[in-house]
């Protein structure tokens, strides 16, 4: 096996995990970013979507499956957001009760859905079958459409954040509280919103996670701390760091999976995450003070 | 039913922080047509005064009139659409956005956005100098350059009344001067200010009558002609320095 291939073939890998990390860490950064805060149901969120997906494929298909998780999750956030973090964002200790009370909402959402559907492995439709060769890699089509969907879905969320006045709303709030209410913006309704968004990120993140791979309702907590590493190595408070955070990280993945097998890659990425923090503790583009 | 010839009427405010009360039955007028100075000690509810009349604090007793209506106890979002603008002292802006993102803030609430084009004509006409610097980030500029973006993202609102925070904190001798000579363009466009200020000379020549705030309520009202007929002369001689 030459070591072209290798490359290649960890590369390509790389990018494909490094994808779907950014989808899934991008929702966790923004709640981080607008709130200071840790949103611990984000994981289950993103489980949640897609077994709602799954649950609407089978009633519409496919494009109808998808579309309706992504709305219905956006209302969900926007519940959330009113029920679990809101009615705390004013008192002492906020961070520390919205924690606990995201935990709570992350334990009762996983056995909800094992209530609902059942403990059983699922796995939503693929958007396309079949393997190609890329490049001299083989790999599925599934993969491919998702390496080239993520980067668009983000930059589009960029976009969104940049240029709308919704998103220059959650901006302003994120860089200064009270000028932003100096100038009118009404901020709860702009914490709702920000939560309905991140909610979407986690619902795109579930359809692709799930089309890719089987889904439990105890998953959550995995991807929760895939999101935990990737955004505080790529720096609290930066969307960018995030994404690249993400994908080094999905490249690191790879590469340690042919390396040192499956078992040890926790444990490389741990070690990488320590050594980071050791050195530049607020991650690569983090705020100080994060 | 009168029209009242008062622009704003701050009546017997009580207010503070929790348990801390720092105003004390506090009571200010503003007449259309003029403009008006606070000047006083440091920590004696001057900013305060402000958060209350904007919105961000609740007065726990008391009433706020602005142009007839009673906007006691309302948000900061209602206050802004009614276009009473209060621009806080030392203000860090948006750290990380461009001074034009921070001018279209300015310009957020639906009264302010329709009009957006035309109150950066007028940011523009005030301060010149700015239109150089519409990309760069706000943590860039310097202590007078954020000062006047401020007063500038406070104009963005459509304006009916500005509140000025110490806006010659931190700013040189010069600087202060280019800043007396745009507020004095913002009262050629008829935009009333409620200006707090340590620098009682700067307040003498930028607004037409003076209060002074002490332990949280009016000790002194003083008109800009009769400054040297007051009888409280060694207040005024802490204050004005002759």
């Amino acid at each position: 096996m030459d070591i072209f291939y290798t490359f290649k073939a960890i590369f390509i890998s790389g990018l494909f995990l490094g994808s779907l990390y950014a989808i899934i860490a991008s929702g966790l950064s923004l709640i981080w970013g607008t709130f200071r805060m840790y949103n611990f149901s984000h994981g289950s969120m993103i489980i949640l979507s897609a077994y709602i997906a799954l649950q609407a494929i089978s009633v519409g298909g496919f494009l109808f499956g998808v579309i309706t998780a992504i709305i219905i999750s956006f209302f969900l956030g926007i519940i959330m957001e009113k029920i679990i973090i809101e009615p705390f964002l004013d008192k002492p200790e906020a961070q520390l009760i919205v924690l606990i009370t995201t935990l709570a909402a992350m334990l009762l959402i996983d056995n909800s859905i094992q209530i609902i559907w059942g403990a059983r492995l699922k796995k939503l439709p693929m958007l396309l079958e079949g393997r190609l060769d890329f490049v001299g890699v083989g790999i599925s089509f599934q993969q491919l459409i998702i390496i080239s969907i993520v980067p668009i879905i983000l930059i589009l969320f960029s976009i969104f954040l940049k240029r709308s006045r919704i998103g220059l709303a959650i901006r302003a709030v994120e860089q200064n509280l009270d000028l932003s209410l100096l100038v009118g913006i009404n901020v709860r309704n702009t914490y709702a919103i920000t939560f309905g968004i991140s909610a979407i990120l986690a619902a795109i993140a579930g359809v692709l996670l799930g089309s890719n791979y089987l889904i439990s309702p105890s998953l959550g907590a995995g991807y929760l701390l895939k999101a935990f590493i990737v955004i505080i190595i790529g720096g609290l408070g930066s969307l960018t760091g995030t994404l690249l955070a993400a994908y080094m990280i999905g490249i690191i993945e790879a590469a340690g999976q042919f390396f040192l097998g499956l078992y040890w890659t926790p444990f490389l990425l741990f070690t990488i995450l320590i050594v980071v923090l050791t050195f530049k503790p607020t991650g690569f583009f983090g705020e100080k003070g994060a | 039913m009168q029209t009242s010839k008062y622009l704003l009427r701050v009546e017997n405010i009580y207010g503070g922080y929790g348990n801390i009360e720092v105003i004390r039955d506090l009571t200010i007028y503003l007449n259309k047509d003029e403009s008006i100075g606070l000047f006083g000690p440091n920590g004696h509810g001057k900013t305060t005064l402000f958060k209350i009349i904007s919105g961000l604090l609740k007065p726990s007793k008391g009433k706020i009139i602005f142009y007839n209506e009673d906007i006691t106890g309302l948000s900061p979002q209602h206050i802004v659409n009614n276009g009473l603008i209060h621009v806080p002292q030392s203000n860090i802006l948006f750290p990380r956005m461009t001074v034009m993102e921070a001018f279209k803030l300015g310009a957020y609430s639906k009264r302010a956005w329709s009009e957006l084009d035309k109150s950066l004509d007028q940011v523009f006409s005030i301060f010149p100098w700015v239109k150089n610097k519409l990309n760069q980030k706000c943590y860039s500029l310097s202590g007078g350059q954020r000062q006047m973006v401020s007063i500038g993202v406070g104009i963005m609102g459509r304006a009916k009344l500005l509140l000025l925070d110490e806006p010659t904190l931190g700013l040189s001798p010069i600087a202060k001067i280019d800043l007396l000579n745009s507020i004095i363009q913002l009262k050629k466009m008829n935009i009333p200010l409620v200006v707090i200020d340590q620098d009682v000379d700067f307040l003498t020549d930028s607004t037409d009558r003076l209060y002074l705030v002490e332990r949280g309520s009016i000790k002194l009202e003083v008109n800009k002609n009769e400054m040297h007929k007051h009888k409280d002369k060694d207040i005024l001689h802490m204050y004005f320095g002759k």
